[in-house]
């Protein structure tokens, strides 16, 4: 059998020779509509102007495979139950240093350049260090993370990957942010988001970031991946 | 003898003879961590009843400062006065001055209830009231489950007490001891913590 017509092919897209600077690292685990210029001017704005304190969440964040990989790695690690006056919840040791291949590779996206160069281009942070801080966290039924700050040392960003099941309001689990008044006192929640599995929330870390984590009201566990960058 | 009297009439007669008060102060002052001690049926069962009854039908106003705490308050603690008088009357202080080797002259007293999502936080930049503060406890059918313990840190373990109706929980608040409510979680419903704070001086 020979083909004797003429078969056209569709032309080739030319590609760009502009390599993308954000790429890096970050190939392989960042979704690539989060590299883009347009979607950094995007998230720079939101992160500004987003109320009551500065912050941004970014939905369907990292590949799926690699939200799959992190969650069966951090379903498989030791966690210790923690409770205080401030929180009824559970957490793994730091993972900075962690022998998983997946946490040591994730840990070594989140403290790259190009990331930290990402994260000075969208919160204007200057002087953002190499240094993170990434613990996993999972809350029970009950747990939960009274208001505070996080306001210590260094810290200039938190962050929380979502990587458990999306929740319901009715769920509870939820991140939820504090106004303040002139002398920096919370007075009421002004914004509340429910985990949505492979979101990544980010907020400026200030005397004004006052926080909480709402009460878990369903048997499903709130899993996360969190912590601090440091400047 | 007005207030001998008075106390007869509210408290528990095992804690009107001596022999149970002279073994009191050993016994509190033996927790060097904390001075404390925890007195079970402290109040007659029918007035411990009817300080209950009266806690559950007062209006109670929210106190909330999100990073300090979330409890209520009363509206209009006029339907107390009984209670009031007792805690107010010299024999009272007498009678826990005597038990605690200590004198008292003035008492401050707090009718608080936590329902579910109340708390008290432990906080850097305040400093607790030093002194003997005795937590009358009103709550009833309570479940460990629902959290809400009355939990005192220490430079040691934390000590923790239970809710239990009809108890006092006398503690000496000193330097290294602060104290707070563990977060009341969903378990509870609409049942709710009633503890009557006095503070000693």
């Amino acid at each position: 059998m020979s083909y004797t017509t003429k078969h056209k092919y569709p032309k080739t897209p030319k590609l760009s020779m502009k390599p993308n600077p954000r790429i890096g690292a970050l190939k392989g685990w960042m979704q690539e509509q989060h590299l883009s210029d347009i979607a950094i001017k995007k998230y720079t704005k939101e992160f500004q102007n987003n109320k009551p304190i500065q912050h941004l969440l970014i939905k369907n964040f990292l590949q799926p495979k690699q939200v799959e990989f992190l969650l069966k790695a951090l379903e498989k690690q030791e966690f210790e139950t923690k409770d205080s006056d401030l929180f009824s919840l559970q957490q793994t040791k730091d993972l900075r240093n962690s022998t998983t291949f997946v946490f040591s590779s994730f840990y070594t996206m989140l403290s790259s350049n190009y990331l930290q160069k990402m994260l000075q281009e969208i919160t204007g942070i200057p002087k953002l260090k190499n240094t993170v801080d990434l613990a996993g966290s999972s809350f029970p039924k009950h747990g939960h993370l009274l208001p505070h700050d996080d306001y210590l040392d260094n810290r200039k960003i938190a962050f929380i990957l979502y990587l458990g099941p999306t929740l319901t309001p009715k769920e509870g689990g939820a991140l939820e942010f504090f106004s303040v008044d002139e002398e920096n006192i919370p007075q009421k929640i002004i914004k509340s988001y429910p985990p949505q599995q492979n979101s990544f929330m980010m907020f400026k870390v200030s005397r004004q970031s006052f926080h909480q984590v709402s009460e878990l009201l369903t048997d499903k566990k709130r899993m996360t991946l969190g912590g601090w960058f440091h400047g | 003898m007005g207030d001998v009297q008075l106390l007869k009439e509210w408290i528990n007669p095992l804690y009107l003879v001596q022999e149970t008060i002279a073994q009191i102060s050993p016994t509190f002052y033996a927790h060097q961590e904390l001075p404390s001690i925890q007195l079970s049926n402290f109040f007659l069962e029918e007035k411990a009843e009817h300080v209950r009854k009266v806690l559950d039908k007062l209006s109670w106003k929210k106190n909330y400062i999100p990073h300090m705490h979330s409890f209520h308050k009363p509206a209009n603690e006029k339907t107390l006065a009984s209670l009031y008088s007792l805690l107010n009357s010299s024999g009272f202080k007498s009678l826990l001055g005597t038990m605690l080797k200590k004198e008292f002259k003035n008492i401050i007293i707090e009718p608080l209830q936590f329902q579910h999502g109340d708390y008290t936080l432990l906080h850097d930049t305040y400093e607790q009231e030093k002194g003997i503060v005795c937590y009358l406890d009103f709550t009833k059918n309570w479940s460990e489950d629902f959290w809400g313990q009355l939990i005192f840190t220490t430079k040691a373990e934390p000590i923790i007490f239970p809710r239990i109706f009809n108890a006092a929980h006398i503690v000496q608040i000193t330097e290294d001891a602060q104290c707070f409510v563990k977060y009341v979680n969903s378990a509870v419903g609409k049942n709710k913590v009633y503890l009557v704070k006095v503070t000693m001086h």
